[in-house]
């Protein structure tokens, strides 16, 4: 009983406090969790590439994530719950008030928001690509690199440079991409082709010498 | 999540306004907590009011509830059977090309003078690569925002004076 008090009282003081979504989150979980109870630190970076790729919210999986790992399924119900909590009352608490927001000089201001809020879009997108169609543990050695312009090895260029490009995801990305912008494909249909999709080839690559074209995978 | 419920909500369903999706992602970029959750009350709020918030705010929780406990029933399983990895670089790419594609559609809207790409601009390196707090930049281009409003105001007064 006390584990569900100290986790929701753990959760809520998070979710009202911590600018900046999910990710600034997660250190400090580890630092309130192990408060009262111990998540060793291989075990947390393992929680946090969990949460980063399940699908949803990362603070939402996060929290559900330690609160089954302390206190099951209830710890998990009420982690994410008081998680969830606070934001949700502070923006009613915004939305009520709304009119008083409405003057001219917020409107100028807003305007400004508005084109910051497209770069941090791209950002958003910029961060998703760097994780998704490059290898980052192969990378691109800028020593290696400037050996093999000095003495014009195309041969070493070409080879560098594919093997940190993911292939598969550059791939699904410009698929995509075409058939948003150019089809009007609904979102939803096309996360779901490309999820069984997905299913599909990791299956056929589990154990076959096709791996060997994707080792970077691994 | 900004990209796909952007482009679910304003561009499929026409639920909200771009203009009203724009605040949405302001104000909860600015406030404390989960991001999804402030966006999803914004918009059921605006649609259905008080129950409006809670349905859409439980939606969006339920579905990551639910597979957050499954996969920490079974992932020990899982991973033997299906391949994660390739999994989910697929998913990543995807939503990077929706992410991007919002990007796009809303730059088309929003950056229309010199000074909006320049923040915009500043406000990508801020985030992707000076790593700096989401608040700072919305406090400065807040500030940017009224300045350069207020001078491009008057120089259309002077235009339009000029014309007259």
């Amino acid at each position: 009983m006390i584990i569900y008090l100290k986790l929701s009282l753990v959760f809520l003081k998070i979710g009202a406090l911590t600018f900046g979504g999910g990710l600034a989150m997660l250190p400090w979980i580890q630092q309130e969790i192990n408060k009262f109870y111990y998540i060793s630190n291989e075990e947390f970076a393992n929680l946090v590439a969990l949460s980063q790729i399940t699908p949803g919210p990362i603070g939402v999986n996060a929290a559900t994530f330690v609160g089954y790992d302390i206190g099951g399924l209830i710890g998990a119900l009420i982690s994410t719950l008081a998680v969830a909590l606070p934001s949700f009352i502070f923006m009613n608490i915004v939305i009520k008030n709304e009119e008083k927001f409405n003057k001219p000089f917020i409107l100028k201001g807003f305007v400004g928001i508005k084109s910051a809020v497209v770069g941090m879009i791209y950002s958003a997108s910029f961060i998703l690509m760097k994780s998704s169609l490059i290898n980052e543990n192969v990378g691109l050695c800028p020593i290696r690199m400037s050996r093999s312009f000095m003495s014009f090895d195309l041969n070493g260029i070409f080879v560098q440079v594919s093997n940190s490009i993911n292939i598969l995801g550059f791939a699904v990305f410009l698929i995509v991409l075409f058939l948003i912008r150019k089809t009007n494909i609904s979102i939803v249909k096309i996360l779901s082709a490309i999820i069984v999709f997905s299913i599909i080839i990791s299956l056929i690559c589990q154990n076959t010498y096709i791996c060997g074209t994707f080792s970077h995978f691994y | 999540m900004t990209g796909i419920l952007q482009r679910i909500v304003v561009e499929e369903r026409k639920l909200i306004s771009s203009e009203d999706m724009m605040k949405c992602i302001a104000l909860s970029q600015g406030m404390p907590g989960v991001m999804a959750i402030s966006m999803s009350t914004f918009i059921g709020r605006k649609k259905g009011g008080v129950k409006g918030a809670v349905a859409s705010s439980v939606g969006v929780i339920l579905p990551s509830l639910i597979v957050v406990i499954i996969l920490s029933i079974f992932l020990n399983k899982i991973e033997n059977i299906v391949n994660l990895e390739i999994v989910f670089t697929m998913l990543k790419a995807t939503v990077s090309a929706i992410v991007l594609n919002t990007a796009m559609n809303l730059g088309d809207k929003v950056l229309l003078k010199n000074w909006n790409i320049f923040v915009a601009g500043i406000s990508f390196l801020a985030m992707s690569i000076w790593k700096i707090n989401v608040i700072y930049i919305i406090v400065l281009s807040f500030v940017i925002g009224l300045i350069f409003a207020s001078i491009k105001n008057k120089d259309d007064s002077k235009d339009k004076e000029v014309k007259l």
